[in-house]
């Protein structure tokens, strides 16, 4: 196609070369040529930065795009729901905390998050941690306290793949910062097991399908159904409730300090908006003489010559 | 005595008090300011705070059939 227009061309110019050449004025010349010279860079530069990217993955090994959800804390200045966070830690110590660990959470982070002091220390109670050596040096076992970090479901990452078929379920405080699409891509993830896998799909012994997940073939098969753990505050258990609840929970993990960088937000743009107005105003305060004053040349008087 | 000579001689002329009267505007300025962010933001995000759902735990676990906010 290239080369027919090319000889088109060639075949027009030859025309407008040889027949109209005094006809041509030189306005209509620097147009044409302009014309040509701005579709020759235009084409330069979407072919330039066409090779500046490499598609070497297809559409499915990317995963399945996660819709854009309206989460409770999605605004600009909209907090946290943390009666959704109970809830979610409800989901995680039920459900998730059976192949997942949460490093970085210690007890004591969820007092006056989602859960009382007291209820913190009872549940950190159930949990039997190392203690200090007796006398003779035997080791021994206590009841956990605040201060101690929420126990994980394997004691290292050897026993956590051999219980999952070689797979590593991945620790998951900071879960929502690590994957792309964040809190969307998880609850996508969580609600996104279709009953079967498409016609066509092969699986590895063990993988279930998931079309959210890179590649789609996951280890983890799908864990949340309807009315699989019982909420406290009477909130109906249906399966996307408890992925909503279990995200904000986890979204909650990754940003603790979430609500106060966003209370801290409004503070700062407040502040350093209205230093920004008087900026404005003392550098026009400062600057009107100078704008508005009038230099007059008064030229001497020529001398008066007798 | 106009507006701005009263301000001059009551703030400006004495160095100490201008100084002092800059620290005592900061102190009290952070406080009116945050409380008013802090008031604004608790207003905003009525219900889904800790403090608001620590008193709907503390009233029982049912009272909130209605108003749950997903």
């Amino acid at each position: 196609m290239f080369s027919r227009l090319g000889s088109a061309f060639r075949q027009n110019a030859r025309a407008y070369s040889t027949s109209a050449k005094a006809e041509l004025s030189s306005n209509t010349k620097k147009a044409i040529s302009s014309v040509v010279g701005i579709t020759g860079l235009t084409l330069g530069y979407i072919v330039y930065q066409d090779s500046q990217t490499g598609k070497a993955m297809t559409a499915a090994e990317h995963g399945l795009q996660a819709p854009e959800y309206e989460w409770s804390h999605k605004g600009m200045f909209d907090s946290f729901d943390h009666a959704s966070i109970r809830r979610g830690f409800q989901v995680y110590r039920e459900v998730c905390s059976a192949c997942h660990s949460l490093d970085r959470i210690s007890w004591r982070n969820l007092v006056g998050v989602s859960h009382t002091a007291s209820e913190a220390k009872a549940m950190a109670a159930e949990f039997e941690y190392d203690d200090e050596p007796d006398d003779q040096g035997n080791p021994r076992k206590r009841p956990g306290k605040l201060t101690d970090p929420i126990p994980g479901p394997y004691a290292n990452e050897q026993a956590a793949r051999a219980a999952n078929g070689g797979a590593l379920p991945p620790d998951l405080s900071l879960i929502i910062k690590a994957r792309h699409g964040g809190c969307d891509y998880v609850f996508s993830l969580l609600t996104g097991y279709p009953e079967e896998p498409p016609a066509g799909v092969q699986l590895a012994p063990g993988a279930n399908y998931n079309p959210y997940f890179p590649g789609g073939s996951i280890a983890m098969a799908r864990v949340l159904f309807d009315d699989l753990v019982e909420y406290e505050d009477g909130t109906p258990a249906s399966t996307s409730q408890e992925a909503k609840d279990v995200v904000t929970f986890l979204n909650w993990c990754s940003e603790p300090e979430h609500d106060e960088r966003k209370k801290m937000g409004v503070k700062a743009l407040l502040i350093v908006g209205s230093l920004y107005l008087l900026a404005v105003w003392t550098k026009k305060f400062k600057w009107t003489p100078i704008k508005h004053r009038k230099i007059v040349f008064n030229p001497p008087k020529p001398p008066k010559r007798r | 005595m106009s507006f701005y000579s009263t301000i001059f001689q009551t703030v400006f002329k004495r160095n100490s008090v201008y100084v002092g009267t800059i620290f005592g505007t900061a102190f009290v300025f952070q406080t009116v300011f945050d409380d008013a962010i802090n008031g604004w933001w608790e207003t905003r995000n009525k219900g889904k705070l800790w403090k608001d759902v620590k008193v709907k735990l503390a009233a029982g676990g049912d009272a909130d059939d209605g108003d749950d906010d997903e």
